[in-house]
């Protein structure tokens, strides 16, 4: 028995709980060290914690269970404003508390959309969430006395305990956020081993075989909506602390579409493939830009550019990588262990 | 009788009683059904025939609870299903394969059969959330459960692979495996012999009989030869109306079947 074997045999809890916290000390250490070299990528990672958070739960509702869904940002939205409304009222919460808090209005939210969602297929989904998107900001700026409009409401700012009070403020918030992300990536990878996950695949390919097979197929799609707004108030509400801020102008249509483009680059359906398309969204927007500058060009092509070149790295990627950066490294990882066995079947 | 009895009947290897009353449907201007009354009773091994159109996969569809009838009743072992919801076949213990496979292509041939077993006592969604020993437990159960039913058909070295991998015929295999882990009282089979080999249906005829002991079928089939060998009564559906009901010597001397078959291939040339 190997090791990792011997561990799996302890159970599903242990074994993705150790790889977990394992995660956290790995990247725990990196963003330290990175610090030293360069804080504001320290401070963009932070952004990944959160993207990857709620492009987890997006994959399971697209990619496993086959729900699209285009409002994913309004839904990080009811998060984040849960967040700094709880904070307004009790200023020293534990953030701990105050996700939870988030994470449960989200999901009694993402109880009525998803219910709606369930009788919706196709395009008239993805118009319902389009909807969401579009039009929750608007709440916002609609009780103004509530949410303050347009500016927004200010969240304080995360800081680090006194007894670790060296430790800089970028990096004490990217190591508040892998605990999150990473007990959220625990938890999803848990529940896809099960029924549960087994269900939400079974939906999307066939309804009718689903059904008649026991599962409650409206009943599952509910599930799997809430699950996936429960990450998605969890996200904002880690976004609400990052950035200080819960603002309508945080969650734009594009924050929606961008976590879908991270899901597809990363691998549709797959949660490594979560983390690395929320990379991706993070960080390609800052190197296409050093690139565009690079080229200088006349400021009105300039100005257009990286939109145009972040589309054209997309198709070009989807055309190359089919199934996504995981999939791209499973076929790796396959095609390398074909090799090995090829060179010790000549040995 | 509650549910939870039948349930508990079907356990423990009482084959189910089937009954339709006067049903029909309407599909726009399409009758696919006018009136059709036919049982399947316990324990039985019943054939469904019929051209093309004739409305047989439809029948079965109203008794899934897919198909809503515009009138007539359904009953199961002496209670009324009408209405029933297709999700709840599987606790009454009635199982059905469809007629293009509709296996998950995406999940391996394991998961497929995993899928068809009973939903009784599943750990709840917390205890999978967390991964909890007790989910473990269940879901080893029902992998265990699962590998011996594909054991029991003899492919369980297929467990692994995803279905548009392999033969047609093993896929029919693996679509009857999943129909029968939940052990059911009542199986519907609509057309399991289409695409096998001679050999194959040979396979197809002895399973079926090594089943009776457990379980009532109603067999859907265009293979008239596997459909006379296999089954005591058979029904005969013509453009949604019962044209026959009888033994298979009764069947191969009745008129109007003869005539409904032959129209039928008439009008396919
Ligand atoms: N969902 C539906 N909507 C509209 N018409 C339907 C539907 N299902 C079946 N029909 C029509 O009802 C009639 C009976 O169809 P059904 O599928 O029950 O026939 P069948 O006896 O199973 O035929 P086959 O041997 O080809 O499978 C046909 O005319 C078919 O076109
Ligand atoms: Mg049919």
């Amino acid at each position: 028995m190997t090791v990792l074997e011997r561990i799996q045999s302890r159970g599903t809890l242990l074994t993705h709980g150790l790889l977990g916290v394992l995660f956290i000390v790995a990247v725990g250490v990196v963003i330290w060290l990175l610090d030293s070299v360069n804080g504001f990528i320290v401070y963009q990672l932070s952004s990944v914690t959160y993207i990857a958070i709620a492009a987890a739960g997006l994959t399971v509702l697209t990619g496993q269970n086959g729900q699209l869904s285009l409002g994913h940002g309004a839904l990080m939205a009811i998060g984040a404003y849960t967040t700094a409304l709880v904070l307004k009222t009790f200023t020293d919460l534990n953030p701990a508390i105050v996700m939870v808090a988030s994470i449960l209005v989200t999901a009694v939210a993402s109880i009525v959309v998803g219910a709606a969602a369930a009788r919706l297929r196709g395009p008239y989904l993805a118009g319902a969430t389009l909807g969401l998107a579009v039009g929750l900001p608007g709440v916002a700026i609609r009780f103004s006395s509530v949410f303050h409009g347009d500016q927004g409401l200010t969240v304080p700012a995360l800081s680090s305990p006194d007894a670790l009070s060296d430790v800089p403020a970028e990096v004490w918030l990217a190591w508040v956020g892998l605990i999150p992300a990473a007990v959220t990536f625990v938890l999803l990878a848990n529940l896809l081993k099960t029924r549960y996950g087994r269900d939400f695949r079974a939906i999307r390919e066939d309804e009718v075989a689903s059904a008649l097979h026991g599962i409650r197929v409206s009943r599952t799609q509910v599930i799997a909506f809430v699950l996936s707004g429960a990450c998605a108030g969890l996200a904002g509400s880690l976004m609400a602390y990052t950035s200080n801020l819960a603002a309508p102008g945080s969650f734009p249509l594009t924050l929606s579409l961008q976590l879908l483009a991270a899901i597809v680059i990363g691998g549709l359906g797959t949660l490594p493939g979560a983390v690395w398309g929320s990379l991706v969204i993070v960080f390609a927007p800052d190197w296409i830009g050093t690139l565009n500058d690079a080229m200088k060009l006349p400021s009105n092509v300039r100005d257009e550019l990286p939109l145009a070149l972040f589309g054209v790295v997309f198709i070009v990627a989807m055309l190359a990588f089919p199934y996504g950066i995981q999939g791209g490294l499973r076929r790796l990882i396959a095609w390398r262990a074909g090799r090995r066995r090829a060179a010790a079947a000549q040995a | 009788m509650s549910q939870a009895a039948s349930a508990s009947a079907a356990d423990a290897g009482e084959p189910g009683a089937l009954e339709v009353r006067s049903l029909s449907v309407r599909f726009g201007g399409v009758v696919a059904l006018d009136g059709v009354s036919l049982s399947v009773p316990a324990g039985a091994i019943v054939g469904i025939i019929g051209p093309n159109g004739a409305g047989k996969t439809t029948l079965f569809n109203v008794v899934s609870g897919l198909v809503d009838p515009a009138g007539g009743d359904v009953t199961y072992n002496g209670r009324r299903i009408n209405g029933i919801r297709p999700h709840e076949l599987n606790r009454l213990g009635i199982s059905r394969t469809l007629q293009g496979l509709g296996l998950w292509r995406a999940l391996t041939v394991i998961e497929n059969v995993m899928i068809g077993a009973r939903r009784g006592s599943s750990p709840g969604f917390a205890s999978a959330l967390l991964g909890l020993p007790r989910s473990d437990r269940y879901e080893a159960a029902l992998k265990e459960q699962a590998l011996a039913q594909l054991k029991a058909l003899g492919i369980e070295e297929y467990a692994n692979r995803h279905p548009g991998t392999l033969p047609y015929g093993v896929q029919k295999w693996v679509s009857l495996a999943r129909a029968l882990i939940s052990r059911p009282a009542l199986l519907l089979l609509d057309e399991p012999a289409s695409g096998l080999s001679a050999n194959e249906q040979k396979q197809l005829i002895a399973l079926l009989r090594s089943l009776k002991e457990r379980m009532s079928i109603a067999l859907v089939e265009h293979r008239l030869d596997l459909v006379m060998s296999l089954c005591e009564h058979i029904h005969v559906l013509d453009f949604g109306r019962l044209i026959a009901s009888g033994s298979p010597t009764e069947i191969q001397n009745n008129k109007k079947v003869t005539d409904a078959y032959l129209g039928s291939e008439l009008t396919d040339a």
